[in-house]
């Protein structure tokens, strides 16, 4: 419920769906997987490589069911392993190059990464409330906000980046794990100073800050040895962005489609991985047709058809991205990294759910 | 003899192979002509319980090399094969029983939840708050407190306030010994009403006040209320609201949603009793009224008045919307009235009650 009510920012840049938490997850790898996948014994220069999905909604549909009742019969603790249940289930469906992803995690560790941060929160209040000792006086109130604000700006890039190190950490395919290796002080520090920037600039400062989101989050995505590089700017974003300003309240936000369909197909192009790009076919009126289907859908079954919908998005993705070009396969090998779950613990207390590989915002 | 996709986790190269199910492991052939040992022992199934899923197979230690078959039925093999060795690599529900184990699972969520909504909570909720300190419950009616009974509202007019507390005393000394120390605000509000916060709160509209012809009509009113507290009903509509806020956060699959529902405790105001917490409420408040000798007509006559005019006066529906008054709840009541054989002791005989609810002087 509280999804639909603070969609994530993130979200809508993946291809741009309207994706619910869970997936975007898987979302993300399929597209980390056409990147990567083309394998050089497989395919020749110049070929195409897409993703494809075999899932269903009525699987997932089931495995929700059953997560339910166990989730009740345990009091809420099976929450973690059907989250891990799902996404098992969405990386196995999942296919690049005629292999299909995996998922590796654990519900124990995203248990245990909860109660650290449930730890961390509980910290915090006791901290506010060593706060109100201090009485009611204005200036200790502006301070605690303030304070509140600070922590929370800071809280929100490190959760983003620890959701994604910990969930490419636990995705593979043909056995070579995923990996994300950018530093969190670094994009804490990135984060930070974009966002103020942004609302310094009243907004115009967006598409750079966007960009380097992506270079970071994607341009520190390795699969096993192998980096997927990102070359785009924000300067050419910036027209379109203007554009998009002008026309969005005009057309009653439905421009803005055209515009995050620009977006991606855009960054996209602009990343690759070894000899190969990717190229995004999304459009505007594809996506906004996506997301009006999806809007109906849930109304009409008031939320039931969640896990058609997720299927939905995911082939949306399947259909709209693609991968041209050499991987160069032999010559990647593993190199799995180490990841905490606590990063994702975090992301998912927020409320905030990224995909594996889109940037937020 | 099963085709299959082996990956060495090394390098991301797929080398197809032909699997053999053995009695203690199994043998993969390359297509180069060499063989791969996989002793059960060694092996788990990381994926293939679901319909459509792929059997993998995985060999510790990290990097794990993995297996891929793709026909289901491989399983099934196994089982044949090594009925012993395979077992920990079989998944507890096979794919073909998938849809009765989720019809299965969605009929016994519904039950569950049911059964959870109508006895669990109720239970564990009384369970909590009976467990809870009333220094605690205390701290919760002063933020109730807050909400009901804003400062500025308040009514200071000393004379009353002893009068009343005078009532409260009464009843208290009359009843079981309690921890609570019961406190009455009135607040300056035309409503015909009258609340009870946990810890001993009791906050009552001065409507309520201007409604009441005698003292032991308010001695009734405030008997009620105090059983309210004795009983701890506030603390446990409260447990009970947080858990059901926690159960949908749950069925959601929500786990942050944890904290959306301690945020409730700050709404205690908006809480309703439940009926049999009204019926408590009246049922002990009578027996407190009778055992401070206090006349038990007045409670019956002020519901009886209510029940008659309330409905119309427009001030008067607020008491009656938090406080449902059936006709056998008066029923009830009058027959314990007229069951009580004493003399009753004069309640307040030198205070003018007809002024009681006439005028608010506002708290400093």
């Amino acid at each position: 419920m509280r999804r639909e009510a603070n969609p994530s920012p993130g979200f809508s840049d993946f291809c741009a769906l309207q994706i619910p938490g869970r997936l975007r997850g898987v979302i993300g790898w399929a597209a980390e997987l056409r990147r990567m996948d083309i394998s050089r014994t497989d395919a020749a220069g110049g070929s195409e490589t897409r993703l494809s999905f075999h899932g269903d909604g009525g699987t997932l549909f089931g495995i929700h069911i059953i997560n339910l009742l166990l989730g009740i019969f345990t009091l809420g603790i099976y929450y973690f392993w059907g989250k891990v249940r799902v996404q098992r289930f969405l990386h196995s469906q999942m296919e690049f190059n005629g292999d299909r992803f995996a998922y590796h995690g654990t519900g124990v560790e995203l248990l245990l990464g909860f109660l650290k941060t449930l730890g961390l929160v509980v910290l915090g209040v006791i901290g506010l409330a060593l706060l109100q000792l201090l009485g009611a006086r204005p200036e200790v109130i502006a301070a605690a906000t303030l304070l509140i604000y600070t922590v929370l700006l800071v809280v929100i890039p490190v959760a983003i980046a620890g959701s994604r190190r910990y969930r490419l950490s636990r995705a593979s395919w043909r056995g070579i794990r995923f990996s994300f290796r950018g530093q969190t002080g670094a994009f804490v520090r990135m984060f930070v100073s974009g966002a103020l920037l942004t609302v310094i600039t009243l907004g115009l400062y967006y598409p750079f800050f966007y960009n380097n989101m992506w270079r970071f989050l994607i341009g520190n995505t390795y699969y096993g040895t192998a980096r997927f590089e990102c070359d785009g700017t924000g300067a050419d974003l910036f027209g379109r962005f203007l554009l998009a300003v002008v026309l969005t309240p005009l057309t009653l936000g439905l421009y803005w489609f055209w515009f995050a369909a620009h977006r991606q197909r855009y960054m996209w192009a602009h990343t690759s991985f070894a000899a190969a790009r990717f190229r995004c076919t999304v459009t505007g009126g594809r996506l906004f047709r996506l997301n009006l289907g999806n809007g109906l859908l849930l109304i009409i079954t008031l939320g039931l058809a969640l896990p058609w919908v997720q299927a939905r998005n995911i082939r949306f993705l399947c259909d709209t991205l693609a991968v041209e070009g050499l991987l160069g396969m032999d010559a990647i090998r593993q190199e799995a990294q180490a990841a905490s779950p606590t990063g994702e613990a975090i992301a998912d207390f927020l409320g905030l759910d990224f995909p594996g590989l889109a940037p937020g915002w | 003899m099963w085709p299959g996709s082996y990956y060495d986790g090394r390098t991301a190269l797929r080398r197809p192979v032909t699997i053999t199910v053995m009695a203690t492991g199994l043998r993969l052939a390359t297509e180069e002509g060499t063989f791969l040992w996989w002793p059960y022992e060694q092996l788990q199934l990381a994926q293939g319980a679901l319909p459509g899923e792929q059997i993998r197979i995985e060999r510790r230690p990290e990097p794990s090399e993995t297996l891929v078959v793709s026909d289901e039925a491989f399983l099934s093999a196994i089982r044949e094969g090594a009925p012993e060795a395979g077992r920990h690599l079989l998944p507890v529900f096979r794919r073909r029983h998938w849809a009765g184990v989720v019809l299965l699972a969605g009929a016994g969520a519904v039950v569950a939840g049911l059964a959870v909504y109508v006895w669990g909570i109720p239970a564990l909720a009384d369970l909590a708050a009976g467990q809870m300190p009333p220094a605690w419950e205390e701290r919760l009616g002063q933020a109730a407190l807050e909400s009901l009974a804003p400062p500025q509202r308040r009514c200071a007019d000393q004379e009353r306030d002893a009068a009343l507390s005078e009532i409260v005393a009464r009843l208290a000394a009359a009843g079981p010994r309690s921890a609570y120390t019961f406190r009455i605000t009135v607040v300056d509000h035309p409503a015909v009403n009258a609340f009870a916060a946990p810890g001993g709160y009791l906050i009552i509209h001065l409507g309520l006040l201007a409604a009441t012809q005698t003292p032991a009509e308010m001695a009734g009113v405030l008997a009620h209320e105090m059983q309210h507290v004795l009983h701890r009903h506030g603390t446990k509509a409260l447990f009970r609201e947080i858990s059901m806020r926690a159960l949908l956060s749950l069925l959601v699959g929500d786990a942050g949603g944890l904290g959306q529902a301690l945020e409730t405790a700050g709404t205690l105001g908006q809480l309703r009793y439940r009926r049999q917490d009204e019926e408590t409420a009246d049922l002990d408040g009578m027996n407190l009224i009778q055992a401070a000798r206090v006349d038990p007509n007045g409670m019956v006559s002020f519901l009886r008045r209510l029940s008659r005019e309330g409905a119309d006066a427009p001030h008067g529906r607020a008491y009656l919307s938090t406080h449902p008054l059936t006709v056998e709840r008066i029923k009830q009541m009058e027959r314990m009235a007229a069951g009580a054989h004493y003399t009753p002791v004069p309640l307040l005989p030198e205070y003018p009650w007809r002024e009681v609810g006439r005028s608010c002087v506002a708290a400093p």
